[in-house]
């Protein structure tokens, strides 16, 4: 018998078996939905945090100073009359904020000398806090444009007295801000790489080795090598379905009406999640291979869950690194597996064009790295047989 | 024919299989005795190839189990002490496994797997997945399978172990009728009854070696016994007693 036919045989056997197991491959699946929904909700609470800024209503005794008045008036703020109690309604939570003018605010404004405000608002309170810091950009605005305009008049340049003028420029592009949003994703979706071939892994070495029936496989005139490959092959192809289904339900996630609907550029295009398939592909083969190989190493099925639940960290270990900035990219990262895949994918959901010699390598070590995985599991086989 | 030519295996610092020889004739049964921990199942999963042997060899019709794994397996079938089943795959599912593996297609695999499912009385069942089976029914596919490839030597570990007095009867007709269609067989055992019904020649195990082997007359004869459990015990312990 050929050695491929061999391998095909204990892979369709392996993947029978795993499509029965009604209860690990449901819950690998239910992974794929949690993950982007858990995600979707993060999303939306953000969204909604960095949504249009609310409008604003200021009390204020727009009699006292009618020139301000109409500067926040045409900055669309709405005016309201300053209430006897505008502070204790503040420390009730009732009002936001109240600008208070002094009573010889035209004298002085006239005189061109400070004219006095007092910006009322509760520091404890979020929401006061934000108006206020908007009212103080708004009053500095104003009082530039008046300084400037008072300036012209004595035939003094307004640029005479400013050294410096500060521009802000953020140069994160519109769909760099949803990257900021989607950083869950790149988590998720290595993870799913990582889940999807484990319960079958575990299962098809620890529990047949815990059962006995490894024995009995042993007994066949086939290669050691044909048995490793295809009980990697079969996880591989469980594995690759739980990537393809979390980056579908991903997809559905964030065209939702709902997340749309938010001012945030969020979207996952069909070429954009064959992109991220192509890039997650070969670590999933590497993620399986690796959980073979301690699968079969371990004498027990429950020894082997333990350890490769806690191979599920390793995912994890490079989102959290570059989360707390304790990471930095460097070159060699993009072609380490893992970090090459973490990064690649940030790099993809940015919008950034595909790297595709970057990738490619990535690809190539990730796959030698798999190769030799599967060669090691190939000689434990061999030399440790099928005894505890 | 299956041969043991000074066999050897150790376990860290227990030397679990000691130089031992001896061999299995075609068309005959060949008991393997001896206590737990004798060597028989050490010594059986060296001759399936499935832990490797520190000195000495193990050959099947002449193929060298070290040299020649795949050709040695081909023409070996196997039953280990544990059945090993699936228990999500089918009784006809694990013939059909077994019979892929050995290299059995189309037409003729199905024709096979019907004759065995008929052979060891599973056809009623064949559809029951092996989560569901008794003891003895798990014992049977578990053979069924090792002779899914129609081998002609046959190694039967313990393969009356729980099982009920009908049952072990019926195996027991079945290792005859194995051997007198020409096949060599070893039958490892602790089960004296299974012995005397149907052994044609004895090796006893203690300790990793060889202590006696014959025929059940020469055994006795050599123990001075009337009864083969009476001699078991006598040759062991003499062995125990000289070392």
């Amino acid at each position: 018998m050929t050695w491929w036919r061999s391998t095909s045989v204990v892979a369709g056997k392996e993947l029978r078996e795993a499509v029965r197991d009604r209860r690990s491959l449901g819950s690998a699946l239910l992974y794929a939905l949690w993950g982007p929904l858990v995600m979707a909700l993060a999303l939306m609470a953000l969204a909604r945090d960095r949504g249009a800024e609310p409008p604003l209503t200021i009390a204020f005794d727009h009699a006292k100073a009618a020139g301000l008045a109409a500067f926040l008036a045409g900055r669309q703020v709405t005016l309201v009359p300053v209430p006897d109690d505008a502070a204790a309604l503040i420390r009730a939570r009732t009002l936001h904020v109240a600008l208070l003018v002094d009573d010889d605010y035209l004298d002085e404004f006239g005189a061109a000398r400070p004219a006095r405000v007092t910006l009322v608002y509760d520091g404890s309170w979020r929401e006061s806090d934000a108006r206020a810091a908007r009212v103080r950009r708004l009053l500095a605005e104003y009082g530039r444009l008046v300084a400037d305009t008072r300036l012209i008049l004595r035939g003094v340049s307004p640029g005479a007295v400013s050294a410096l003028r500060i521009d802000e420029r953020d140069v994160s592009t519109a769909s760099g801000r949803a990257a900021t949003l989607l950083a869950a994703l790149p988590i998720f979706l290595l993870l799913s790489a990582f889940i999807g071939g484990m319960g079958a892994a575990a299962d098809m070495m620890a529990g047949e080795r815990e059962r006995a029936s490894l024995e009995s496989l042993l007994l066949h005139p086939v290669p050691r090598a044909a048995i490793v490959l295809g009980k990697w092959a079969a996880a591989s192809a469980l594995c690759l379905a739980t990537v393809t289904l979390t980056l579908a339900v991903s997809q559905a996630v964030l065209r939702h009406p709902r997340i749309q609907a938010f001012d945030v550029p969020v979207g996952l295009s069909t070429i954009d999640a064959a992109q991220l398939w192509i890039v997650l592909a070969p670590l999933a083969l590497l993620a399986t291979a690796a959980q073979v190989l301690v699968a079969l190493s371990a004498r027990t099925y429950k020894e082997a869950h333990t350890q490769l639940s806690l191979m599920i960290f390793v995912p994890m270990l490079p989102g959290f690194l570059f989360a707390f900035g304790s990471l930095e990219t460097r070159p060699w990262m993009s072609w380490t597996p893992m970090l090459g895949q973490h990064v690649t994918i940030g790099g993809l959901l940015r919008g950034e064009p595909a790297p595709f010699t970057t990738a490619a390598s990535l690809a190539a070590v990730t796959l030698t790295a798999t190769a030799l995985a599967l060669a090691a599991t190939t000689r434990l086989l061999d030399r440790r047989g099928p005894g505890r | 024919m299956i041969a043991f030519e000074h066999l050897r295996k150790r376990y860290g610092s227990t030397l679990a299989v000691d130089s031992v020889s001896f061999e299995a004739p075609d068309g005959m049964v060949t008991g393997l005795l001896g206590p737990n921990g004798a060597g028989k199942t050490t010594a059986l999963r060296a001759l399936a190839g499935l832990v490797e042997p520190d000195g000495g060899r193990a050959a099947i019709d002449g193929h060298d189990v070290r040299r020649d794994p795949r050709a040695a397996r081909a023409r070996l079938g196997m039953l280990p002490e544990a059945a090993g089943l699936y228990d999500r795959l089918t009784v006809r599912e694990h013939l059909e496994y077994s019979a892929a593996l050995q290299a059995l297609r189309g037409p003729e695999r199905n024709a096979r797997v019907d004759a065995l499912l008929d052979q060891v009385g599973l056809t009623p069942i064949a559809s029951r997945p092996a989560g569901q089976l008794s003891l003895g029914q798990r014992r049977r596919v578990a053979l069924a399978r090792a002779l899914v490839h129609d081998p002609p030597n046959i190694v039967l570990d313990e393969p009356t172990n729980g099982l009920d007095v009908l049952s072990a009867r019926e195996v027991r007709h079945e290792i005859r009728r194995l051997a007198s269609a020409g096949r060599a067989v070893v039958l490892a055992t602790h089960v004296m009854p299974d012995v005397s019904a149907v052994c044609d020649r004895i090796v006893i195990l203690a300790r990793g070696r060889v202590v006696a082997s014959g025929t059940p007359e020469a055994i006795l004869a050599r123990a001075g016994t009337a009864a083969l459990e009476d001699a078991f015990v006598a040759l062991i312990g003499s062995e125990e007693g000289l070392q």
